[in-house]
């Protein structure tokens, strides 16, 4: 039975003398996902990302990718992932075409019919040098070496950083692309629509710790609604006291209003049962519920 | 390296056409000269009127072992240093590449451009033979110009080593340029105070000695202790490199 389980991180913890980047990071991907990972800087995501490519070794727990482990197998590992590092550096004096054929050299196994319709979709120019190029060409350049070896795993550090719209579309139907086809995505980004457009799942991460880990586009979990209510006569204190996903109850003479985490029915039953005469809802983005997150 | 590989061949070349305007000049030079300066110039002052002598009196005993020192620094800090520098590093490193694989290319890399320079001596002498009436033995000058070489790499194992074990460059250039300073230094003070002649066996420069190899040809021994150290160092830097994180 083949195992689905494309990047496993068991209780994973990075420390640089005093300072914990990561602690007791735990997570999966399976074969086939989209997984985001969310955080502010500093959070642990790079540390994180560059500890599956063992670019630094764990200080403590495990990490292993296609189930083998990404210190030991480390070279095996990187034949079949492809890697774009958030505010990536390429060869600059080096043109684009040149960069890739370099790249190729080195193990990355591509075909180069794949490379040209990479590089046709994304509009990159190849054949000047990448030290003239705007960071926005950078990034295509970036994403193309990523993706030319066609491997199983893509980590993708903050990938739409410099690109415009149209080309973020771009880059969005090739992952969805490439998710059809069987390969695993794992996507660091600041940019949460992207993240609730394009990903399965996303974890979220805090000073080190993952705080938590959310199926994006079926989860009622990532429902974040804030109801303000209209009563007859001012409600009771403790109208919504115990009702589970409750939070920041505010009292203001007759109105109530309440943010709501997940399924709503409890609350609105409780609620319902104090004659409320208005009900307005407020759909929160997902950015309150990753801002929710951080508090 | 281009740059450096050029002026050392015009350089060598000067020297051979040199050559027979000061001859006459050389043994009157040698009589007067003080131990200090010998010292400093690391000939053999008594043999400065040969091919061999003159060459061995500045450029083989002075002037190409402090250049191929300061190449062999510079290259040692750019093997890995230019990638840690500019991010590159984390490209290289998501290849399906071992860290020790990398080094060593990078090793050999750095090596083949310091013995550029070292060997555009060699060609800037044997050019100077065909035009100018110089006659030196070119395998002598071949042999120096390999040690001078090794002294070179020697410089770019150690500043590798330190570049491998801290990650930042101007760390590594200081280690390195730190161990030519204190090599030279030890090289010269055994010539001038008897009392610290064990001074010498820890430095490069003795083991280098181009001047007497010029005369004697190369002491197997002293190679092999240079030989010896860069492939000990080299170790102990890919070791370090392996290990180290990166990036951070």
């Amino acid at each position: 039975m083949p195992n689905n389980k494309i990047l496993t991180i068991e209780e994973f913890t990075k420390s640089y003398k005093d300072v914990i980047a990561v602690q007791d990071l735990t997570l999966e991907v399976e074969r086939g996902e989209i997984y985001g990972f969310l955080g502010p800087n500093g959070a642990g995501k790079t540390t994180t990302i560059r500890t599956i490519l063992n670019f630094v070794s764990p200080t403590s727990g495990n990490i292993s990718v296609f189930g083998l482990d990404s210190v030991r197998d480390s070279i095996e590992i990187k034949r079949n992932i492809g890697y774009l590092a958030g505010d990536i550096a390429l060869f600059e004096n080096m043109k684009g075409t040149d960069a890739l054929k370099y790249l190729t050299r080195l193990g990355k196994k591509s075909d180069w019919d794949y490379i040209n319709e990479l590089t046709e979709r994304f509009e990159a120019i190849t054949d000047r040098k990448i030290g003239s190029l705007s960071k926005g060409n950078k990034q295509k350049i970036g994403l193309i070496q990523a993706f030319m070896h066609k491997p199983d795993l893509i980590i993708l550090d903050e990938p739409t950083s410099g690109l415009d719209p149209l080309m973020k579309q771009v880059f969005y139907d090739l992952i969805l692309e490439i998710k059809n086809s069987g390969k695993t995505v794992f996507i660091s980004s600041h940019d949460l629509t992207e993240v609730q457009k394009i990903c399965d799942r996303a974890g979220f991460i805090k000073d080190g710790l993952l705080v938590a880990s959310e199926n994006i586009k079926n989860s009622v979990d990532i429902n974040l609604r804030r109801y303000t209510v209209q009563f007859l006569k001012p409600p009771a204190e403790n109208i919504l006291d115990g009702v589970s996903g409750v939070t920041e109850i505010i009292t203001k003479g007759t109105q109530l209003t309440f943010t709501v985490r997940g399924e709503v029915g409890a609350a609105l039953n409780a609620i319902s049962e104090n004659n409320p005469i208005d009900l307005q809802e407020e759909e929160t983005s997902l950015e309150d519920l990753f801002m929710k997150y951080y508090e | 390296m281009f740059i450096w590989s050029i002026c050392m061949f015009l350089l060598a070349l000067m020297f051979t056409g040199l050559y027979e305007s000061f001859s006459g000049e050389i043994d009157r030079m040698a009589e007067t000269a003080p131990a200090a300066l010998e010292a400093v110039w690391g000939g053999n002052l008594a043999y400065a009127s040969t091919p061999e002598g003159w060459l061995g009196l500045e450029l083989y005993g002075l002037m190409l072992p402090i250049v191929l020192s300061i190449v062999g620094v510079a290259a040692g800090a750019s093997a890995i240093g230019n990638e840690e520098d500019s991010g590159t590093l984390e490209l290289l490193l998501a290849s399906p590449i071992s860290r020790v694989v990398l080094i060593s290319q990078k090793y050999v890399a750095a090596g083949a451009q310091i013995f550029i320079v070292a060997f555009s001596v060699w060609i800037g002498v044997m050019v100077g033979t065909w035009i100018f009436p110089f006659d030196v033995s070119l395998r002598d000058v071949l042999s120096a110009s390999v040690m001078a070489w090794l002294l070179g790499f020697l410089s770019c194992s150690v500043t590798l080593l330190a570049q491998s074990v801290r990650g930042h460059k101007s760390v590594a250039i200081s280690a390195g340029a730190t161990f030519v300073a204190v090599s030279y230094v030890a090289d010269i003070l055994p010539k001038l105070i008897d009392s610290l002649s064990a001074l010498k066996w820890v430095s490069v420069f003795f083991y280098y000695n181009g001047p007497d190899v010029l005369l004697n040809g190369i002491k197997p021994t002293y190679m092999a202790v240079i030989v010896v150290a860069c492939v000990l160092i080299f170790a102990l830097a890919a070791w370090m490199f392996n290990k180290r994180d990166t990036g951070t």
